[in-house]
């Protein structure tokens, strides 16, 4: 199958940190024998695969798209990529209409793919047996090909992935505080080889959420910093099935979260925390078993009956 | 050698621009067994050297920069992406730019430029320590999922660059011969700008074209543009592309299919109806796989003498 990865609703500023979350699936993808477009910049009819990454705020896209699968029905394949938590009201109420946008499509789309385990929002919008959780695992194509083994050659302390709001700039200056750096990424000014090389220089990748309403850990930031074979040290508050991604990061609670990456940092185990968080994390995961689960929902059978193509 | 990156000179705006300029120099130092930063938000003291971008607009970070030299033996080059000509003509000759890098240019260790300027340079205040560094091949910039079936091309034309009017004339001629033409402009519709995408996302949109266009952004362009170039052969894409005036030497030129500004939308529509443009494309990458090696082209430019004496001590 031919996967259509359309970006269009999304700024260009935001497509800088989009990579860290549709690579992995697109590896995933070609992994199991299927090609992609990671930038599409148009919806296309079947057999071609339609994957929208959820962020609908503008009303006219919405109905345009709802008029093609009103018109094409099952002729064009609609797909939608979810990485928020469609409950987490401070996220989805930024734009009025994001959430309305959202649960319009849902009624209509083929196949949901969510990064977050939300099954009673699923549920409530009638689409949970075409929904499926995507885990992220290891893929070798993701993997950073310039790893560093060498403790020497590590030189950044702690990188904070995300922007540096409040919750998370108390810990970045209790760091700073004890003496040792800590580089957020921001991710809307740096491009990603300037942050991808920091993540790969770094002792710790810090992963928190942005505030204690947050739910679920960040698969994508994780999977980042495993691919780095950096140290991830993570908040642990996550209790859902997406909470197995801490087996392979050092988690602790917030509190303790600078303590935590000062006493990694001046260990000099570092190095060594990272190589063994990726050698588990490869051994136990796989972004190709992953992506070969979410490809077990009721259209891609269909598509594969009819030769790839939708019915005609 | 150890190589740190580092863009204090830059707008944060320009950072995402540099990929096409900082990689492929990066990854031809690695594979010549390098270790490089390609960020480091400070100087660092040697025995690690910096590289810097030349754009120094800024008189105080220009002082800055001396007097790290001067004072603590900072050890630095410079990277040269833009032609020098242009800097220090800028703005009727008053242009910081120029003024600033004929001032870091002497004590400078080193100065690499990707564009034919090495005299310039020299001439300029960095005697004997000028190297030109040819953009080639490189496997690590190659795109691991090119399109080689001309079904899967659904870009008829993408113009890689800013949308000036002299650009712009010739997207407005392929679109009234119904060709479609795809600009990674933020003016254009949709506002995508080449300087917002990720490379993978570029090389995503490249790869499936039947053609790329590489125009100078006005007339009376000296050099190539080789980072354009150099994207468009690592992703498979055949290009088309303004043959430079009579005289200059062209180099990834050789790689495209380059003619005269007037001729552009002919050439753009030739390929495309032809059918041949994914082989013609692959065919291209070929050959600058076969005959350009990005890492022997840093092998060459680390053979100033100022390496001989930074390696040893």
């Amino acid at each position: 199958m031919i996967f259509n990865f359309y970006l269009l609703n999304h700024h260009e500023t935001s497509l800088n940190s989009l990579g860290d979350l549709t690579e992995p699936i697109c590896h995933g993808l070609i992994e199991n024998g299927h090609r992609v477009i990671r930038f599409g910049t148009e919806l296309h009819t079947a057999p071609m695969v339609n994957v929208l990454l959820e962020f609908f705020i503008d009303d006219a896209f919405v109905d345009h798209i709802l008029r093609m699968k009103g018109e094409y029905g099952d002729r064009f394949v609609l797909g939608l990529l979810c990485s928020e938590d469609p409950e987490d009201r401070i996220v989805m109420d930024i734009f009025p209409n994001r959430l309305p946008n959202l649960e319009r499509l849902l009624a209509v789309a083929d196949f949901v793919w969510t990064l977050l385990p939300v099954p009673s929002f699923y549920e409530r919008m009638g689409c949970a047996d075409r929904t499926a959780v995507l885990h992220y695992g290891f893929s070798p194509a993701y993997l950073d090909r310039d790893l560093i083994t060498e403790p020497a050659r590590r030189d950044i302390d702690a990188v904070l992935y995300g922007n540096e709001h409040g919750y998370r700039a108390k810990v970045a200056e209790a760091i700073r505080r004890r003496g040792h750096g800590c580089f957020v990424t921001r991710r809307e000014y740096y491009p990603a080889f300037m942050t991808d090389d920091l993540i790969r220089r770094a002792k710790v990748l810090i992963d928190m959420r942005r505030g204690p309403g947050v739910r679920f850990l960040s698969p994508t930031r994780i999977v980042k910093g495993l691919h780095s074979a950096t140290a991830v040290v993570s908040e642990r508050f996550d209790t859902s099935e997406i909470a197995t991604l801490y087996r392979y990061t050092t988690s602790c609670d917030y509190a303790d979260i600078a303590e935590r990456c000062i006493e990694i940092i001046r260990s000099r185990q570092a190095v060594g925390l990272g190589l063994s968080g990726l050698e588990r994390f490869r051994a136990e995961t796989s972004m190709k078993a992953s992506i070969g689960r979410v490809l077990r929902l009721p259209v891609f059978e269909r598509l594969a009956a009819t030769g790839g193509g939708a019915a005609a | 050698m150890i190589f740190s990156f580092t863009y204090p000179n830059l707008p944060l705006g320009e950072l995402r621009a540099l990929p096409d300029l900082v990689l492929p120099v990066a990854d031809g130092l690695i594979e010549n067994g390098h270790h490089v930063m390609r960020f480091s938000s400070a100087l660092w003291p040697a025995p690690v050297i910096n590289v810097l971008v030349e754009q120094f607009t800024d008189d105080a970070l220009t002082e800055e920069l001396l007097k790290a030299r001067a004072e603590h033996g900072i050890r630095f080059g410079l990277l040269c992406g833009d032609d020098i000509g242009d800097a220090t003509a800028a703005e009727g000759g008053t242009s910081r730019r120029g003024a600033n890098l004929r001032r870091l240019l002497p004590v400078a260790d080193f100065v690499w430029t990707v564009l034919p300027q090495v005299a310039a340079l020299e001439a300029a205040g960095a005697q004997g320590s000028v190297a030109l560094v040819r953009l080639g091949f490189s496997p690590r910039a190659l795109n691991p999922d090119l399109v080689p079936e001309p079904g899967l091309r659904g870009f008829d034309a993408v113009l890689y660059g800013d949308g000036t009017p002299y650009r712009l004339a010739v997207v407005d001629e392929l679109r009234r011969r119904n060709i479609a033409c795809f600009c990674l402009d933020q003016a254009s519709s949709p506002p995508l700008s080449w300087r917002a995408m990720p490379p993978q996302l570029a090389g995503d949109i490249l790869s499936r074209a039947k053609v790329v266009i590489d125009l100078a952004e006005g007339p009376g362009r000296r050099f190539e543009a080789p980072t354009r170039l150099s994207r468009a052969l690592h992703n498979g894409v055949v290009t088309v592309s303004e043959q430079l005036a009579a005289g200059a030497a062209p180099d990834l030129q050789r790689y495209t299919a380059a003619v005269p500004y007037a001729g552009i939308a002919d050439q753009c529509q030739r390929i495309i109806e032809s059918g041949m443009f994914a082989e013609l494309g692959m065919a291209a990458l070929a050959k600058f796989r076969q005959e350009t090696s990005m890492r022997d082209s840093m092998a060459a430019a680390l053979r100033l003498p100022a390496f001989a004496r930074l390696a040893g001590s």
